[in-house]
């Protein structure tokens, strides 16, 4: 039998489990925003070092167009919500804000359906603003494929004991 | 009913011959007797006239002379009388008491006394209210009989197990009113009256303390329990957050907070733009992962109340007490 004893500080610990409102939510999509415009500029950078090691001679700076910028981004946008949203039930933005994106269960999101509710976020994130009204703090995308997202704090694990070495 | 026996002579104990005279004296006498009241009658005047002669003084009537005579015979009777008094109080006593000596008087009372028909006649009523029971006490040397009695031999005999067992105590039990008994105790007139301190110093508590198994106590404790209990009372975590944690745990957490009471904040402000009745229902399906395997205790203490949203109508107070972690609340207040 082990103690267990609860990181989340008293002042956070009753909002545990519930649906969240618009500003956190806005953060945490604000810092994945963040993250993927941060990726998108990697990746020039990193196509641009590529064209520029095959010939230097002739290189001139990449200057995509808007749409492709726009595809690319989005498509690697979906990409991140869904695998995040499927594998830990939270982007990092999520882990900074304290939230979780939970089926109508509580559990964590099918592939598919984690997929379609980060299109749906990348196609209409006005949809994202339905929280405001919304009698259960729920956006247009939750309605959709029935989620929630839910303040759940990041609980670090301890670090375990080190345990008896093997001869 | 049978015919009573008129007997015949051959069924008498006397002769028939014996009877008949008598028979025939008995009719004779009987004659005689008639014949003389006859006579009387007749004589009568004549007696008279013989007795009292008329003519004659008084003084020299035949009849003077009769009571002169009987006046000197019941003298003469009288002494006689007396005499046979005294030979009767010289024979009696000597004849009386050798008859009864040859005589078996307990069976011949036994024999010819009705006992029961004579002590029916008695009245015992009659007799007991003619008693003088206290003067008969009064003579009673009680204290010499007292004396005389082995109370020890009498109550050995005494079986007081079956007498036990023939009482019924719950019968008894039930008849005591032992509320009314209480009532009549003065426990604090009791209590002052004992001499703690008198007590204190008696007790030998190194002795007590020494005959205590404090393993046996320790290992009936469930020490993980109780220490939860004061890691959750003395908030270890925060503790360890505020010892160890570094600025940007801080950071994030401040920012978590904020945004936190913002979107109750905002979500306040919408629901009265809208007009909204009823609270929102923020509560979701399933379990966060903070709190897998914690036990919170009930946030009861002001101290343990959210501090940063003390105005907030949302979830902390509507939360159910914990450690046993359960749903929150479907509803919020209405603002």
């Amino acid at each position: 039998m082990s103690a267990h004893v609860d990181p989340i500080p008293r002042e956070a610990r009753p909002f545990q489990g519930h649906r969240a409102g618009l500003v956190t939510r806005a953060a945490a999509a604000a810092i994945d925003l963040a993250i993927v415009i941060i990726a998108l500029g990697v990746c020039y950078l990193g196509v641009t070092a590529v064209y520029f090691l095959f010939d230097p001679r002739n290189f001139t700076a990449l200057s995509p167009s808007p749409w492709l910028v726009y595809a690319v981004g989005s498509v690697l946008l979906i990409v991140y919500l869904g695998v995040s949203w499927r594998g830990s039930g939270r982007t990092y933005g999520n882990y900074v804000m304290g939230l979780r994106v939970v089926n109508r269960k509580g559990n964590r999101l099918h592939p598919l359906v984690s997929l379609v509710r980060a299109a749906l976020y990348v196609i209409f994130p006005i949809g994202l603003l339905w929280v405001l009204v919304s009698g259960h703090n729920r956006s247009v995308q939750d309605l959709i494929v029935r989620t929630s997202v839910i303040y759940d704090w990041v609980v670090r694990p301890l670090p375990h004991p080190p345990g008896p070495t093997r001869t | 009913m049978a015919e009573p026996d008129l007997g015949t002579s051959s069924a008498r104990a006397m002769p028939a011959a014996v009877d008949a005279a008598v028979g025939v004296a008995a009719a004779a006498t009987n004659a005689a007797v008639s014949v003389t009241r006859l006579f009387a009658r007749a004589a009568a005047p004549v007696g008279r006239l013989v007795m009292h002669p008329p003519l004659v003084n008084k003084s020299l009537h035949p009849a003077r002379v009769v009571e002169a005579f009987a006046d000197r015979g019941y003298l003469a009777r009288t002494s006689a009388n007396t005499d046979l008094n005294r030979i009767i109080a010289a024979v009696v006593p000597p004849v009386v008491e050798e008859v009864l000596d040859s005589l078996d008087l307990t069976a011949l009372v036994q024999e010819r006394v009705d006992i029961d028909a004579l002590v029916s006649t008695v009245d015992i009523a009659a007799v007991v209210d003619r008693m003088d029971i206290d003067a008969i006490v009064r003579q009673v040397d009680v204290d010499g009989m007292l004396r005389q009695v082995d109370i020890d031999a009498i109550v050995s005999k005494v079986d007081i197990d079956a007498i036990v067992r023939q009482v019924d105590i719950d019968a008894i039990a039930r008849q005591v009113d032992v509320d009314a008994i209480v009532s009549q105790v003065d426990i604090d007139a009791i209590a002052r009256r004992i001499d703690v301190d008198a007590i204190v110093e008696r007790i030998d508590v190194d002795a007590i303390v020494s005959r205590v198994d404090v393993d046996a106590i320790v290992r009936r404790l469930d020490l993980v329990a109780l220490a939860e209990e004061v890691v959750n009372g003395i908030d270890l975590p925060e503790i360890i957050r505020e010892s160890t944690g570094s600025m940007a745990s801080d950071v994030v957490r401040d920012a978590r907070m904020q945004s936190i009471e913002a979107d109750v904040t905002i979500a306040r402000i919408v629901d009265r733009i809208i007009r909204r009745r009823r609270a929102r229902l923020t509560d979701a399906p399933g379990e966060p992962e903070s709190d897998m395997g914690v036990a919170r205790p009930a946030p009861t203490e002001p101290a343990q109340t959210p501090p940063a949203l003390p105005a907030q109508p949302e979830p902390p107070k509507e939360l159910p007490p914990l450690p046993a972690h359960t749903e929150p609340p479907k509803e919020l207040p209405p603002p």
